[in-house]
C-alpha cells in the first residue's frame, strides 16, 4: 500500500506544478503573491476581491464609464479614499447586487452610483454577480474557472516570451492581451492619428442603434430597487449620489430618435426627489466636442481627470447639472 | 453524489483509506455505512426506498428457499417479483398514468431504483431456480444492494457473483492499481469524451431552431459517441471503484463500436442489462427454442419492455420499434449475431461493415435522443436545408466555445483533449475487441498492463491532464449529468 501511495504522489506532481504555475501567473493575483496587483483593472472579480480584502468605506459603482476613472486622483481631489467597485459592462441590476453585498462586508459611508438608464437588455437580476462572489470567496471556485486558467496561460506566455526577447537584447514584443472594455489602457490620442485610434463616432452610433431592442430603457422595477438602495442609505447615514456620465451628442440624438428620453427623464425625476444627482447627459459644448470622446460613451485618458474633478468636487461647469432633493 | 465529481474522488479516497486501516472483520460494516451515506446524499427517500426493497427481497428470498413445495415457492417468487416490479413501475410511470388528471402525480425517481430492482428480481429468480442459496445475513445482503460503486447506474450485479466476493475477497496491490486505472479510464471517457462532446451535441439539440443542417448532422453522428462514452465511462468508474476494495463487478461494455452487426452491438452494449433480459425474460419465454416465429415474438417482447424501461415517451416507443425492426431485418439476412472472429474480423470488408453498422446505429438512436415527434420532424427538416461550409465552421467553433472562451488557446486545449482521449479510447477498445475475436480468449479489459512502464505513465499523465482540463471547462460552462442516471 505504501508503494501505491508513493506512486499516487508521483502521479500528482505535474498537476501540482501546473497549479503552482496558475497561482504564480493568474492575472488577478488572487493569492496575493504580487502584492495584490491585478492585471485586470476593471473586472468585477477584482472589485469584489478589493471589497473583501480592504473593506472600503467609500465606494464607486458604475459601468465602464465610471470604472475607468482614476481613484487615486479622486482621493487627491476629495481628500478621501474611494474604492472602485464598478466594472466594464456592468448592468444596473448587477451594481445593485454589488451594493447590497458591500453593505454586508463593510461599513459604508459614501456611495457614488453611476447609472445607465439606456440599457439594451433586461437587466433586473443579479446577473454575473453571484458567480463572481462565489469565485471571490472560494478559491476552489476561482481555480475551477477556465477563464482564469486561460488568463494565466496568456500571462505566462507573455512574461516568458518577453523575458526571452529582452535577454536577447530586444525590446518586449508581447503585451498583455487588452481587455476591450478597459479604456484605461487607451493612451493619449495623438491628434495626428485621428480616426485610427478614436472610433468613428458615426459608426459607433449606428452600432449602438442596432443593439437596442424593443425596450431600451431600464424598467420601473429596477428604479424601485434603486429607491430601496436610497432608503437603506438614508436609514444608515450613508451619503449616496447618482451620477449620469456624459454621452456624445450623437448618442443623445440617437436617444431622441428612439424616443426614450422622456421615459428616462421620468426615472431621473423619481431618483432626484430622494437623492442628490450629478447629471452630464444633456447637450452642451462638452458633449458636442468630438475630441472629448473615445467613442459615444467613453472619454480618453486626457479628459477623464476633468470628469473626476466634476464628480468628486462641487466645481461648477456648463456640462453638469447638480440637484439635491 | 455523481461519480465524475471531485467530491466523489475525495469520498472514495477517504473510504478506501479507512477501509484498509480497519481490521478485516469490520470492513464490510464500514462499507455499508459508507454506502448508506452515499445514497443519503442523493436524498433520504432514495435511501428509504432502497432499504425497503432490500428488506422485501431478503424476506422473500428466505421464504422461497424454505417453502414447503415448488408451487408455494413459485407463488412466493412471483409475489416478490411483482412487488419489486410494481414499485419500479409506480415511480417510473405514475406521472404518465395520471397525466390526464388536473393534478397528475409527480414523484422524484429514487436514485438507482431500476438497477437494484433488476438485481433483486434476479436474486429471487436464482433462489427459486436453486442457482444460489438465499442470503441469511441481512447486513451482507443490504451491502450487496446498496454497494455504492454500482448503486447509481449499475453494472447490474448478479447476487451469486457479488455476495461471495463481499464475504471473502483477495486484495492485492495489483488489483487496487487496476481499479485506479479503471477509474482514470472512466473519468477520461465520461469527463473528456462524453461531456466534452456534449458541449457540441447538446448545444445543437437544445437549440434546434438556431442551428444549420450541417450542425444537426454533426450532432446526429456525434451523439452515439457521447452516449457510449457517458455510460461506458460511468461503468468503468463503477468497476474501478469496486476493484479498489477487491470486488470485481461484471464488465458492461466490450467495445461495441467495433461490431460488424446490430446483434453484435447488443451483445457488447450494456451487457449486464442485456444478460438480465436474456436470463429473466427471454429464456423464461422460451428463447429461441420454440421455432422462428416464437423467437421473433420473444424478441419483440424483450425489446418492447427494454424500450419502455428506457422511457415512457412516444419517441422512446418509436426507438423500440426501430430497434426491433433492425434486429428482425438483420436476423432475416444474417443469423450470426455473434460477430466475426479471427482474421475475418480485420478484413477490408469487415471495416466497411463497421462503418455501415455505425451509421445504422446512429439512425436508430435518432428517436432515442428526441423529446417529441415534433422535434424529430424539425430535425429532419433542418438536415435537409443547404448549408455553407464556411458558415458551418464558425458555427461549429461557436458551439465548442460554449460560452467559456473563443481564443486559440481554449480551442487548442478543448480539441486537443478530445483528440488525445479519443485516440487512447480507440486503442483501449480496439485491444479489447481484438481479444474477444479469438475464441476462448479472456477479454483484455486493461491493455495498460502490457505496456512498458514509461509509456504507461505518459499515457496516465495525458489522460489526467485531459480530464483536469475538460473538468474545468465543464465547471465553467455548466455540465451534463450521467445520461443513464435517470433510469
Amino acid at each position: 500500500m505504501k508503494k501505491i501511495v508513493k506512486k499516487l504522489i508521483l502521479y500528482c506532481l505535474p498537476f501540482l506544478v501546473l497549479l503552482g504555475m496558475f497561482v504564480a501567473f493568474e492575472p488577478y493575483d488572487y493569492f496575493g503573491l504580487r502584492g495584490g496587483e491585478s492585471e485586470y483593472l476593471c473586472k468585477p472579480l477584482s472589485s469584489v476581491r478589493e471589497l473583501l480584502i480592504n473593506h472600503p468605506e467609500n465606494i464607486v459603482l458604475g459601468d465602464s464609464r465610471m470604472a475607468n476613472l482614476n481613484m487615486d486622483l479622486a482621493e487627491e481631489i476629495s481628500g478621501e479614499p474611494y474604492t472602485m467597485l464598478g466594472f466594464g459592462g456592468a448592468q444596473t441590476g448587477e451594481l445593485i447586487e454589488l451594493f447590497w453585498y458591500a453593505t454586508e462586508h463593510t461599513e459604508l459611508k459614501k456611495v457614488v452610483f453611476g447609472i445607465n438608464l439606456y440599457s439594451t437588455i433586461d437587466e433586473q437580476g443579479p446577473g454575473r454577480i453571484p458567480s463572481i462572489i462565489e469565485q471571490a470567496e472560494d478559491p476552489a471556485h476561482f481555480i475551477l474557472h477556465a477563464g482564469h486558467w486561460l488568463g494565466a496561460i496568456n500571462a505566462a506566455k507573455t512574461k516568458i516570451m518577453n523575458r526571452v526577447w529582452t535577454s536577447l537584447g530586444h525590446p518586449e514584443r508581447m503585451t498583455f492581451p487588452e481587455d476591450p472594455t478597459d479604456y484605461s489602457r487607451v493612451q493619449n490620442i495623438p491628434q495626428e492619428m485621428g480616426e485610427k485610434y478614436r472610433l468613428n463616432l458615426e459608426e459607433y452610433r449606428d452600432l449602438i442603434r442596432s443593439n437596442f431592442g424593443e425596450s431600451p430603457v431600464v424598467r420601473q422595477e429596477t428604479v424601485d430597487k434603486l429607491i430601496e438602495v436610497v432608503e437603506y442609505c438614508d436609514a444608515n447615514g450613508i451619503e449616496i449620489v447618482f451620477v449620469y456620465p456624459p454621452i456624445h451628442i450623437s448618442i443623445y440624438e440617437l436617444y431622441e430618435e428612439l424616443d426614450i428620453l422622456k421615459e428616462a427623464e421620468k426615472y431621473k425625476g423619481q431618483l432626484r426627489e430622494i437623492a442628490p444627482s450629478i447629471d452630464f447627459e444633456f447637450p452642451n459644448s462638452f458633449t458636442e466636442n468630438d475630441d472629448n470622446f473615445y467613442d459615444g460613451y467613453h472619454l480618453p485618458n486626457t479628459v477623464k481627470p476633468y470628469l473626476v474633478e466634476l464628480v468628486f468636487t462641487d466645481l461648477p461647469a456648463e456640462c453638469v447639472r447638480r440637484t439635491t432633493p | 453524489m455523481l461519480l465524475n465529481t471531485f467530491t466523489y474522488l475525495c469520498f472514495l479516497a477517504v473510504v478506501t483509506a479507512v477501509h484498509y486501516l480497519l481490521p478485516v472483520k469490520y470492513r464490510n460494516y464500514f462499507l455499508l455505512a459508507a454506502s448508506i451515506y452515499f445514497l443519503w446524499t442523493s436524498g433520504p427517500i432514495s435511501l428509504g426506498i432502497a432499504v425497503g426493497a432490500a428488506l422485501i427481497t431478503f424476506f422473500f428470498g428466505k421464504k422461497i428457499a424454505s417453502a414447503a413445495d415448488r408451487n408455494t415457492a413459485k407463488k412466493l417468487t412471483a409475489a416478490g417479483i411483482v412487488l419489486l416490479v410494481l414499485n419500479l413501475c409506480w415511480f417510473k410511470y405514475a406521472h404518465l398514468i395520471t397525466s390526464f388528471l388536473e393534478n397528475p402525480i409527480t414523484i422524484l425517481f429514487p436514485v438507482g431504483l431500476s438497477f437494484y430492482t433488476f438485481a433483486s428480481v434476479g436474486y429471487l429468480a436464482d433462489v427459486y431456480k436453486g442457482a444460489m442459496e438465499p442470503e441469511t445475513d441481512f447486513t451482507e445482503w443490504l451491502l450487496s444492494v446498496l454497494f455504492f460503486p454500482h448503486i447509481l447506474s449499475g453494472p447490474i450485479a448478479k447476487s451469486r457473483n457479488l455476495i461471495p466476493q463481499l464475504k471473502e475477497r483477495e486484495v492485492t496491490p495489483e488489483i487496487i492499481v487496476e481499479g485506479m486505472r479503471r477509474l482514470l479510464i472512466g473519468a477520461m471517457f465520461k469527463v473528456v469524451l462524453a461531456d466534452g462532446l456534449a458541449i457540441i451535441v447538446n448545444g445543437v439539440y437544445d437549440n434546434l431552431n438556431s442551428h444549420s443542417g450541417l450542425a444537426a448532422l454533426t450532432a446526429l453522428f456525434l451523439y452515439p459517441l457521447q452516449l457510449y462514452f457517458d455510460f461506458a465511462g460511468y461503468s468503468a468508474m463503477a468497476v474501478g471503484s469496486a476493484l479498489v476494495f477487491g470486488v470485481r463487478l461484471q464488465e458492461n461494455f466490450l467495445a461495441p463500436y467495433f461490431s460488424t452487426g446490430m446483434g453484435e452491438i447488443w451483445r457488447r452494449w450494456h451487457i449486464t442489462l442485456s444478460e438480465w433480459f436474456r436470463d429473466y425474460l427471454y429464456f423464461p419465454l422460451g428463447g429461441s427454442r420454440k421455432g422462428e416465429s416464437r423467437t421473433l415474438i420473444n424478441l419483440l417482447i424483450v425489446f418492447t419492455v427494454s424500450a419502455l424501461w428506457h422511457g415512457n415517451t412516444v419517441t422512446n416507443l418509436i426507438w423500440g420499434v426501430v430497434i426491433v425492426a433492425s434486429r428482425f431485418l438483420e436476423r432475416f439476412f444474417n443469423k450470426n449475431s455473434r460477430g466475426l472472429t479471427g482474421a475475418e474480423a480485420f478484413t477490408a470488408k469487415s471495416w466497411m461493415k463497421r462503418i455501415l453498422v455505425y451509421i445504422w446505429w446512429t439512425m436508430t438512436l435518432f428517436p432515442f435522443r428526441m423529446e417529441t415527434v415534433d422535434d424529430m420532424k424539425r430535425f429532419i427538416q433542418m438536415v435537409g436545408e443547404k448549408q455553407n461550409l464556411g458558415t458551418f465552421k464558425l458555427e461549429f467553433l461557436n458551439l465548442a466555445a460554449a460560452g467559456v472562451s473563443d481564443t486559440g488557446t481554449y480551442y487548442l486545449i478543448y480539441f486537443g483533449s478530445i483528440i488525445a482521449s479519443l485516440a487512447i479510447a480507440t486503442w483501449i477498445d480496439f485491444t479489447l475487441y481484438r481479444s474477444t475475436t479469438e475464441r476462448g480468449a479472456v477479454p483484455v479489459t486493461d491493455p495498460f498492463e502490457a505496456l512498458p512502464v514509461r509509456r504507461r505513465w505518459i499515457l496516465y499523465w495525458i489522460m489526467g491532464l485531459a480530464v483536469a482540463a475538460m473538468y474545468i471547462i465543464i465547471q465553467t460552462g455548466g455540465g451534463p449529468s450521467f445520461i443513464y442516471q435517470g433510469y
